[in-house]
């Protein structure tokens, strides 16, 4: 097991400084110079020299990756063009408004796909499988965005339930704060839930018909006992893997669905950033993102060395 | 006479498929006594195992039982699913063929072991873990080698199959079901196998219903046997009354087909190990069998009569209070072995 982990701990840091090395790469690439588009089109070129020092442009490719990575592996990553503030104290707030949003998205996903998933997959061809499963089916097809506006339009606007926009904040108390994520959570978790759904119910389909649900059965377990605890815990192993893959779908749901709830989150200051030719901010949140996708897919091959034993013990 | 402990009369398994039926075990009149031991031999697809599993009440969903099955004077077919599961495991229990996928690959083999016990007797995690502990030693997997939290994938198929004993006598059963226990295992295995088996059956005084295609171990295993062919018994009695006579030419191709039958034959002088009879054709499908005897086609045999009726399991001796019948026109008179 200690091997397990220590090899995929290797594993999760090559593949991050990959990550940053394409990122910082695409950023090099990208048309634009930060220092014109600062000073404008019109800024005399001595000034935009000037400032090409004062931000290390003048400097090659190499040393400019190193002088980055090395900073951001301390957590100096670097000063925000457009606001001229650190990058670090921009993400602070702002992580405490994502991070809630994407747990919260991920459970309800998590939680609404194992549901409809598991009751299909035990009601199979019955008409609560057909009813749920169309209804999946549609989920699967709903962009997040226009779920998002169904969901101001009706809990927001008509029933007032929850706030059509803008974030309380955590200082008034966890409810205060977990308050404006709410309707944010589903419209962001509820069409993975589909996609995951049925993931999860062919995933279950599949071990009842496995023999040893028949042996479960002979035991005297009853139908749903051998679903729960024979069939369900082998069928988490596929489930498992699809959450890991959504993750990043998810990150990439926060970007729009903050913009729609206009939450200041990291997703909407990636959205600016880009928009304002904020180079180094976009990279640095760019591989942040990275590295947190990178990172829960770690998570989820612990996770896999805990649901199947075959993986974390071997054999004699 | 005792009351039997298992008995179907006339019992019926019926397949429905789109708008058809079609019965996959046909007329089954079998009864099992308290500590006896039945064999039940037939190729695959013969409804050897769809017998087992009605009695079980694990019967693929479009399959329902008709006539009369009970047990311990209990109508099984009009027991409701909870009662139905207060049965499993408790009064009767079933070891499965296949060890490599009959056991939970996520599930430690002392939980799995455990299980029935806490399920069916309440007991407390520790104390049906105990129990577990005590089981694996009696089917010769003791410890400090063999711990309760190994998984099955760090054990052999043998030692599987020991797991699913043990599973299966947790409860200490009244009934037995062993379907195929030794058919996916390597031949030395094999044979430690059936010797726990026999010993626990033994040991334990309950009954077992033993299904196999070899003749070998039913020979050495059982006390009575039923040979099914295409959904029917087609000959049944004491083992060795059946051994010895084969009324059936079914019963005796099958002898004649199997390894075990072959090396009983008696040998010419001068010549060598007389080659084995496969029986000539396949067992006709469910729902092409034939409105008379179905073993007709393959029969060496057959009369035109065969091909007028489906023959009933007429009797044809009485050997210590069982009765040896057979499913045949012409039943074949002349001993087999010597």
């Amino acid at each position: 097991m200690i091997s397990f982990i220590g090899g995929r701990l290797v594993s999760l840091v090559l593949t991050t400084l990959v990550a940053s090395v394409i990122v910082f790469l695409l950023m090099q690439v990208l048309p634009g110079d930060p220092a014109v588009l600062m000073l404008g089109m019109n800024a005399d070129p001595d000034a935009i020299a000037a400032l090409h020092r004062q931000l290390g442009l003048d400097q090659p490719i190499w040393i400019r990756y190193l002088h980055w990575i090395g900073g951001f592996v301390v957590g100096d990553f670097g000063m925000s063009l457009t606001y001229s503030v650190p990058i670090r104290d921009l993400l602070g707030p702002r992580i405490l408004v994502t991070l809630p949003l994407a747990l919260l998205s991920m459970a309800i996903s998590v939680v609404v796909a194992i549901a409809i998933g598991v009751y299909a997959a035990a009601n199979r061809g019955k008409a609560g499988d057909t009813v749920v499963m169309g209804i999946a089916q549609v989920g699967v097809a709903i962009p997040n965005f226009w779920l998002a506006l169904l969901f101001i339009l009706l809990f927001a606007l008509k029933l007032a339930w929850f706030p059509a926009s803008g974030f309380a904040g955590w200082d008034g108390g966890i409810w205060n704060g977990l308050h404006s994520l709410i309707l944010p959570a589903f419209a962001l978790g509820l069409p993975l839930a589909a996609i995951l759904g049925r993931v999860t119910r062919s995933a279950v389909i599949e071990t009842l018909g496995e023999d040893f649900i028949r042996t479960a059965r002979a035991k005297g377990l009853s139908r749903s006992g051998a679903l729960w605890t024979h069939a369900v815990p082998n069928a988490l192993i596929p489930v498992v893997t699809i959450i890991g893959l959504q993750f990043s779908f998810l990150l990439a749901g926060t970007i729009i669905i903050e913009n729609v709830f206009n939450l200041p989150g990291i997703g909407r200051l990636v959205f600016q950033a880009i928009a304002q030719r904020d180079l180094v901010t976009v990279q640095t949140l760019v591989t942040l993102l990275a590295a947190s996708v990178i990172t829960i897919n770690f998570l989820v091959d612990l996770v896999y060395g805990y649901l199947d034993p075959r993986l974390s013990r071997g054999g004699h | 006479m005792t009351k039997p402990l298992l008995r179907m009369t006339g019992m019926s398994v019926e397949l429905t498929a789109g708008t058809s039926q079609v019965d996959i075990v046909c007329d089954i009149d079998l009864e099992l006594k308290r500590g006896e031991r039945l064999g039940i031999v037939g190729e695959s697809g013969s409804g050897k195992s769809m017998t087992a599993l009605a009695v079980m009440g694990l019967l693929p969903q479009r399959m329902r039982v008709r006539g009369e099955l009970s047990f311990d004077g209990r109508n099984l077919a009009g027991l409701s699913e909870a009662d139905y599961c207060d049965y499993r495991g408790r009064r009767m229990a079933m070891i499965f063929q296949e060890p490599m996928t009959a056991l939970n690959p996520v599930k430690s083999i002392g939980a799995q072991i455990a299980e029935g016990r806490r399920l069916h007797l309440g007991e407390t995690r520790a104390d049906a873990e105990k129990r577990a502990r005590a089981l694996l030693d009696r089917v010769g997997l003791p410890a400090p080698r063999f711990d309760l939290d190994l998984y099955p994938h760090q054990l052999s198929g043998g030692q599987r199959q020991r797991v699913m004993i043990a599973m299966a006598i947790a409860c200490e059963p009244d009934l037995l079901i062993a379907d195929e226990p030794t058919t996916a295992l390597d031949v030395t295995v094999q044979a430690q196998i059936l010797d726990l088996l026999d010993e626990l059956v033994e040991d334990t005084g309950t009954a077992l219903m033993l299904i196999t295609h070899d003749l070998g171990v039913v020979s050495e295993m059982t006390d009575r046997i039923a040979v099914m062919y295409a959904g029917r018994i087609i000959e049944t009695g004491r083992t060795d009354d059946v051994f010895a006579r084969m009324a059936h030419p079914y019963a005796r191709g099958l002898f004649a087909a199997s390894p075990h039958g072959a090396a009983l034959a008696p040998r010419q002088a001068g010549e060598g190990r007389p080659r084995l009879n496969a029986i000539p054709g396949i067992v006709p499908d469910p729902f092409g069998r034939p409105p008379h005897c179905s073993f007709a086609e393959r029969c060496a045999y057959v009369q035109p009569d065969c091909r007028r009726a489906i023959p009933a399991l007429d009797l044809i001796n009485t050997d210590e209070n069982v009765e040896h019948r057979a499913a045949c026109f012409h039943p074949r008179e002349r001993m087999v072995a010597p």
